[in-house]
């Protein structure tokens, strides 16, 4: 008799999603499936509003991740222009995508993933949060406080205002940077740089505790996507796609991102409403890949700046190839704040920053456009059709948590295979099956545009479909 | 050190967006001594001003008392249940500023009942009509909280009344 186990909610993510882990006849487990259970549609609502209205309207997906989708938009916005925004418009943006990625890494790892870093997966549930933290280590709670309000303060200062900020615009920015808040972001970089090293060296020096972690949690092969520049280095805006399989050997490289439909392929499945894009080169779901911080680091061998550099070399060094297990998003994550802090360094230390020319203006003179950025969860892709009005016919949008769906599930699978070891949940194991999916930092308000209440449900379900057990964890998120 | 006003609540959802719209009143008649700020979630980092002001308001809006209803009370640091993700409790707020800056001043929450909390930016009329009636409670609070500060007896410990 095979069984299956669900756990609902999922808590401490970004989004609601539910967890169904299936027994066989002889009681082991045979499947496990993350179901992402809301629906919301951006895509279609989208139909029929004024193309240069998407930037402000894509950021409404998501109260994580707004100038995320602002950027990816606008760059589709740009395509449908064809124009080619002023050089200081793109620095303009790329420091507002490095803010984003600073706070967003700030937020999954300081408050939602320390918590299980720092207090242990097998400890109390009703302190294991990010209270727990405050009281064990405030240090590293105020560390990532600090990170966050450095972030979003930058993030306010250049679009005006902390969530939705309405500045970045087809064609560019709609206003320059003053030198007064060049030098007031600029003054922020050391201890950013600062917090991120104290950070790493505490965390490099404990992951030794994490074996068995790094070795079941989605520690497999797949192969690893993102953008890099032209130099082939570390890029979050720009550049060309990149695949890379788990032995570090280059699959593909400079793919054009607006020609994503030949090399990426969205599969369905009846029970979640997040797409399941894969490689289509290696068909579904033989294509599996994973995007976001561990990807980026995976994909190059230099970063930019010396410091990231220098911790890029050792992070490449926990694996010959590339780096599979997914325990290591942590780790990419602080190492992408601290390249975010160079690359803020470089950017804000050219002079042209300030230059005032930063918007190309032009109606519309395509009729489909893609752009793609990497958001902080990993790349991120608008594409939009317009009619000769410049009015939305058909929109696509492919999220960071979408390319990892494949990847989420399959380490559900490789944790509940190592963990669940009878037909009752226990919480090391719960513990255990929400951690794996954290180290993605999903956002199903992205990913599916999902709206709502943010709570884990997982159910243990025999072969033949009976429940066997069930546990739901009410909301830690609010709605 | 100024008073605190922190209005919260999402303007797409209607009513929800109350406190939201309260901040922005508000913030058009602020007054020397009084930072105003409105924010979609309570976030972590609000700890940090907090920990800095004389004392906190935060306006929000309820689902538990009639459309328009208005309810206010001081709110005590309290860190059970406190998951401190992107949304936060007002009481987990003041636990973290005490606990990560040393100091938590008095505090107190202005609710206002909602009546529609799906999509939209406008608020219901019931609780439009509302509004001035929690914007003078707020104030009534920022002036106390000014009170004490000037006297130096602004701790979280020092606000524990209903009202005003």
């Amino acid at each position: 008799m095979a069984n299956t186990i669900t756990i609902d909610p999922v808590t401490r993510i970004e989004g609601h999603a539910k967890v169904s882990i299936h027994l066989d006849d002889q009681g082991a487990v045979s499947d496990a499936r993350l179901h992402v259970t809301q629906f919301r549609g951006f895509e279609k609502f989208c139909e029929g509003r004024p193309h240069h209205e998407m930037p402000s309207l894509t950021a409404r997906i998501c109260g994580i991740c707004p100038v995320s989708h602002l950027i990816a938009s606008a760059k589709a916005c740009d395509a449908l222009m064809a124009v080619r925004i002023p050089p200081t418009a793109d620095k303009l943006r790329r420091l507002l995508n490095l803010a984003q990625i600073i706070q967003s890494h700030a937020l999954s790892f300081f408050h939602l993933s320390s918590p299980d870093l720092l207090l242990g997966l097998d400890s109390d549930p009703a302190t294991r949060n990010i209270f727990g933290v405050l009281e064990k280590h405030p240090q590293i709670a105020r560390d990532g406080i600090r990170l966050r309000q450095m972030g979003q303060q930058i993030i306010e200062w250049l679009g005006g205002k902390r969530v939705h900020p309405a500045w970045v615009v087809a064609g560019g920015v709609s206003q320059p940077l003053s030198t007064e808040n060049r030098d007031r972001m600029r003054a922020f970089v050391p201890e950013g740089i600062a917090i991120a090293e104290r950070t790493l060296g505490w965390f490099k020096k404990g992951l030794g505790g994490y074996e068995d972690e790094v070795r079941t949690f989605a520690n497999f092969p797949t192969l690893f996507m993102g953008l890099v520049s032209e130099r082939g280095e570390w890029e979050h805006y720009g550049g060309t796609i990149r695949v890379m399989d788990a032995t570090g050997a280059i699959v593909a490289d400079g793919l054009d991102p607006s020609a994503y439909e030949t090399f990426i392929g969205e599969a369905v499945e009846p029970w979640s409403y997040l797409k399941f894009p894969y490689y289509k080169p290696l068909g579904y779901p033989d294509g599996i890949y994973r995007v976001g911080p561990l990807a980026r680091l995976n994909l190059v061998q230099r970063t930019g700046g010396e410091r990231g550099d220098r911790e890029l070399a050792e992070f490449h060094a926990l694996q010959e190839g590339a780096v599979t297990g997914s325990f290591h998003f942590h780790y990419a994550r602080l190492v992408e704040i601290l390249i975010a802090w160079e690359a803020v360094e470089r950017l804000l230390d050219d002079p042209e920053i300030l230059d005032e020319r930063v918007r190309a203006f032009a109606g519309p003179n395509a009729l489909s456009g893609v752009g793609c950025s990497e958001a902080p969860r990993g790349t991120l892709l608008h594409h939009y059709r317009i009619d000769a009005n410049g009015v939305l016919t058909w929109a696509n949008l492919i999220i960071a948590t979408g390319h990892n769906n494949l990847a989420m599930n399959r380490g559900l699978l490789q944790v509940a295979q190592a963990y669940v070891k009878a037909d009752r949940l226990q919480e090391g194991m719960l513990n255990r099956v929400e951690a794996v999916i954290r180290t993605f930092d999903p956002c199903l308000s992205c990913s599916t545009h999902a709206l709502g209440q943010m709570p884990l449900e997982v159910t243990l379900v025999t072969a033949d479909g009976r429940e066997l057990d069930r546990r739901y964890r009410a909301s830690e998120l609010g709605g | 050190m100024t008073v605190l006003v922190i209005g919260y609540g999402n303007p797409l959802r209607a009513d929800d967006g109350a406190g939201w719209h309260a901040a922005h009143a508000l913030a058009d008649e602020v007054s020397h001594g009084v930072r105003t700020m409105a924010v979609h979630q309570l976030t972590p980092e609000l700890a940090a001003a907090i920990a800095e002001s004389a004392g906190v308001v935060f306006i929000d809006a309820s689902r538990d008392g009639p459309p328009g209803s208005l309810a206010t009370r001081t709110i005590e640091p309290d860190a059970r249940g406190g998951a401190m993700t992107h949304h936060v409790r007002p009481s987990t707020l003041l636990a973290a500023a005490r606990v990560l800056f040393g100091r938590c001043p008095p505090a107190a929450i202005v609710s206002i009942g909602g009546e529609r909390f799906d999509h939209g930016e406008q608020l219901s009329p019931t609780v439009a009509a509302a509004l001035p009636g929690a914007l003078a409670h707020v104030r009534a609070w920022v002036a106390r909280f000014r009170r004490m500060g000037a006297e130096g007896s602004a701790t979280c410990t020092s606000s524990a009344s209903a009202n005003p």
